[in-house]
């Protein structure tokens, strides 16, 4: 990066292929980072034009209109009223899709009205033919006074030309407003409006009275003088309509003279699939089939490179042990560090599958019919029919899926969607329910075919599911949230996902997810092993103690040492914490043991089969599950004398675990989506409470 | 009164210039101006949202928004 | 000397997270406690 980079903002409506345009021009050079204050993702990338000039292209949030009706869409008008001058861009890219040309250049209007040099991309030209369109590109530019680019991004064509557009329009440097005002809209409120200050266009003007936002040079007697355009608000929507009307009035204009389509030309696909795809029987049915597809794709490929990361996270961790120099530190890399980075890259095959199809599916255009399909049913329970993205990616990990409801308008159902999908059975929740059902439930047919374990498993994901539906029934009506509830949905042509995007869009998320929920996971993994490595007074004495007591029972040094490893733990700070919270724990069945595993599961609830594992005095790194089943299933409950895991403490533990809000990474994420303590505590709390009294019942009933 | 919510599948109908106020700025922005044509395409199942084009853009809206937005069955000539 | 180590790591993990949860920089001058559409 040098002072020398043009800065280029990439703005257009969504559905335009500007991220493809984004990739093409930036290659791998790109990173995401953060708006402050916001919630709002930020993309930078660096881009070649020529051999002596970069770009520094930041790729802004798809919208129709400066005027923002979401955080996405604002940032956009705040980068364009220079609010932050140092960042503010030299040139704009504004890209159109040839299809929708009209709309797309009402955006265009506006942004040219801001006088800064601009350069119109228009993507998609490979599918002018197939539509029956001809543009007249030199008279195209003239009219709209603007370097005009036909480029197809996902063919690669057309690039190397908007490159070039961009450098002569950066030493152009010089840009006149399109359509301007229309002053017959009220030319005594205009015409005062432009008096207050020379340095700003009337539309500059203008937006700092409709939308409260000002560039960052604007003077405080400015800002007075402008108080008074904004008192009559009805006036003030009145002009921002016919505003609206006028530009449309001169882009057709335009447009009839320059931009032609032969409809005898143009095939339909899209009204073919839509025909199927938003069929009021076969839509529906076609969407559960995708699901359940996506569903097992996900356990299939997903097993194979989860074994292999376990497996090289536990080698690592016994190389490290055994090969450096004993002591503490080494203690905390090999039983913190290492097995807390391998909790957390343990997920990435899951979660980059699941997202591996939610970006073809968007990409395909088909996510807006699901979006069309689901509104109203969502809309019962207070949700949006955009809240099915993250329910669906719930199941990998709430903590993509949460950030996935960015694109949530309303914030009432944005809130309820938040809340309640930490309620879907997400990936971490697995293990625990594996190890369970292989203890608990017998492994037989029913009916001869349907294997009862699994159909035990696939009823703990219908659980979550409900809880989270009825969940959200309950917070709709009774949360009393200032909500706007609008929804506007595009359906898009329907389009072979690009490769390049996909996989962009899948490493993004995944990087995401790691940094994310990784940091926190790490930074608890550490904490818990501090916890569980050191105690007061008892706890230095039990390695000589343990040596004592067993020093008749001919243990092999293997032996010993898992056995003092766990007496180590009972004496640490969390199994003091564990033997404290047992009174509370005990009506649902548990026992301290299992506090222990219950406490350690808040860093990340599949750390319960490992921390039981240890507590069972079963060799770290010889988590195979073999193992400690037969440990957990010999385990006795000194007060009945009867088996510890019995079907209703598992069962009651399942329920726990369904119900209960442990992932304090999810809670960290929480509370930064709805920017509040709030939120996560109420989560905590709610939650918590309804695994205790769900666990309770269902451990009294069934003993 | 008809409005958008009274068309039929694949009927059309014509903007009219009275719905101006009610129709939200967005959709304004989108295009769902009036004198435009406007094309439902599809209905949910429940009734609820409407997949209409207008003005060449495809978009979904919500029962209670169509409901707002008066048509009249026959072109609108425009100068 | 490797104790040292291991309980500033600790310690950095503690700090961490307070920081990152417990007392958040003033950036967040925006929005309050929920921002719908703007």
């Amino acid at each position: 990066m040098s002072k020398n980079d043009i800065k280029v903002a990439l703005i257009g409506n969504p559905n335009t292929g500007k991220t493809s345009l984004f990739n093409q021009l930036t290659g791998l050079n790109q990173k995401v980072g953060n708006y402050p204050g916001v919630t709002v993702d930020k993309k930078l990338g660096v881009s070649k034009l020529s051999s002596t000039q970069n770009a520094i292209i930041t790729d802004l949030p798809g919208t129709y209109s400066i005027n923002p009706t979401s955080i996405d869409e604002s940032i956009v008008l705040k980068t364009l009223l220079k609010k932050n001058i140092k960042e503010s861009p030299d040139v704009i890219l504004v890209v159109a899709d040839v299809e929708n040309l009209k709309r797309n250049l009402l955006l265009f209007s506006q942004i040219k009205d801001l006088e800064i040099p601009t350069v119109l991309a228009i993507n998609m030209v490979d599918q002018m033919n197939r539509k029956g369109i001809t543009i007249d590109l030199s008279l195209l530019k003239k009219e709209l006074n603007t370097e005009v680019v036909l480029i197809s991004a996902r063919k690669n064509e057309g690039i190397k030309d908007v490159k070039a557009a961009i450098i002569r329009c950066h030493v152009a440097a010089k840009a006149s407003p399109l359509c301007g005002i229309n002053n017959q809209i009220d030319p005594d409120y205009f015409t005062k409006l432009k008096e207050i200050s020379p340095n700003y266009s009337l539309y500059e003007l203008w937006l700092m009275v409709t939308q409260n936002n000002y560039p960052e040079t604007v003077t405080k007697e400015e800002k007075e003088k402008l108080l008074a355009f904004k008192k009559d608000v009805s006036k003030l929507k009145k002009y921002q309509h016919k505003e609206t009307i006028y530009r449309y009035q001169e882009i057709n204009k335009i447009l009839k003279k320059t931009y032609i389509v032969d409809k005898s030309k143009a095939k339909d696909l899209r009204g073919n699939l839509d025909r199927v795809f938003t069929h009021k029987i076969f839509g529906y049915v076609f969407f559960v089939f995708l699901l359940l597809a996506i569903f097992q794709s996900i356990f299939d490929w997903a097993t194979l490179p989860m074994d292999l990361i376990d497996g090289t996270f536990a080698e690592i961790s016994d190389f490290a042990k055994s090969n450096l120099p004993a002591g503490v530190l080494t203690d905390l890399l090999s039983e913190g560090i290492i097995p807390g980075i391998g909790g957390v890259l343990i997920f990435i095959p899951q979660i980059a599958i699941l997202f591996l199809f939610i970006a073809i599916l968007e990409e395909t255009g088909y996510m807006s019919r699901v979006v069309f399909l689901m509104d109203k049913i969502m809309r019962r329970f207070g949700m949006n029919g955009k809240s099915v993205i993250p329910l669906i990616s719930g199941t990998a990990c709430a903590i993509p899926a949460i950030m996935a409801t960015r694109t949530i308008a309303s914030w009432k159902e944005r809130l309820i969607t938040i809340l309640v999908t930490p309620f879907t059975t997400c990936s971490a929740r697995l293990p625990v329910y594996a190890i369970l059902i292989s203890l608990i439930i017998p492994d037989i047919k029913i009916f001869g075919f349907l294997n009862l374990q699994g159909l035990v498993l696939l009823s703990l994901y219908a659980l979550g599911f409900a809880t989270a539906i009825i969940a959200a029934y309950i917070l709709h009506k009774t949360l009393k949230v200032k909500t706007k509830s609008f929804f506007v949905v595009e359906m898009p042509n329907y389009k072979l996902p690009s490769v390049k995007n996909v996989f962009f869009e899948v490493v993004e998320k995944t990087k995401s997810f790691v940094l994310e929920a990784g940091k926190i996971i790490l930074a608890l993994s550490v904490i818990l092993w501090f916890l569980a490595s050191n105690g007061p007074a008892s706890f230095d004495n039990v390695e000589k103690n343990t040596i004592e007591n067993t020093a008749n029972q001919n243990f092999s040094e293997k032996e010993l040492q898992q056995r003092i490893a766990s007496i180590k733990l009972e004496n640490s700070y969390i199994g003091i914490l564990g033997k404290t919270i047992e009174p509370v724990i005990r009506p649902l069945g548990y026992d301290w043991k299992i506090g222990i595993a219950l406490i350690t599961s808040l860093a990340a609830r599949e750390v319960f089969v490992g921390t039981l594992s240890t507590i069972y005095s079963v060799a770290s790194g010889d988590e195979n599950t073999a193992t400690i089943k037969q440990k957990m299933a010999s385990e006795i409950n000194l007060d009945t004398g009867k088996k510890r895991f019995n079907f209703p403490v598992g069962m009651s533990l399942m329920v726990f675990y369904a119900f209960a809000m442990q992932c304090m990474a999810t809670l960290a994420i929480v509370k930064r989506e709805t920017k509040t303590w709030k939120w996560p505590l109420i989560q905590l709390f709610g939650m918590g409470l309804l695994a205790y009294v769900a666990s309770f019942i269902t451990y009294q009933i069934l003993s | 009164m008809n409005t958008i919510a009274s068309l039929h599948k694949g009927e059309i109908g014509y903007i009219s210039e009275e719905s101006l106020d009610f129709i939200p700025l967005k959709l304004l922005e989108m295009g769902c101006l009036p004198g435009a044509e406007v094309e439902l395409v599809q209905i949910a199942p429940l009734k609820d949202p409407l997949y209409i084009c207008v003005n060449g853009s495809h978009l979904a809206i919500r029962k209670e928004t169509a409901l707002q937005i008066q048509i009249l069955k026959s072109e609108i000539l425009h100068v | 000397m490797q104790e040292i180590i291991a309980y500033i790591l600790v310690a950095f993990a503690v700090v961490f997270l307070l920081k990152k949860y417990v007392f958040p920089s003033k950036k967040d001058k925006d929005c309050g406690s929920g921002c719908g559409s703007c």
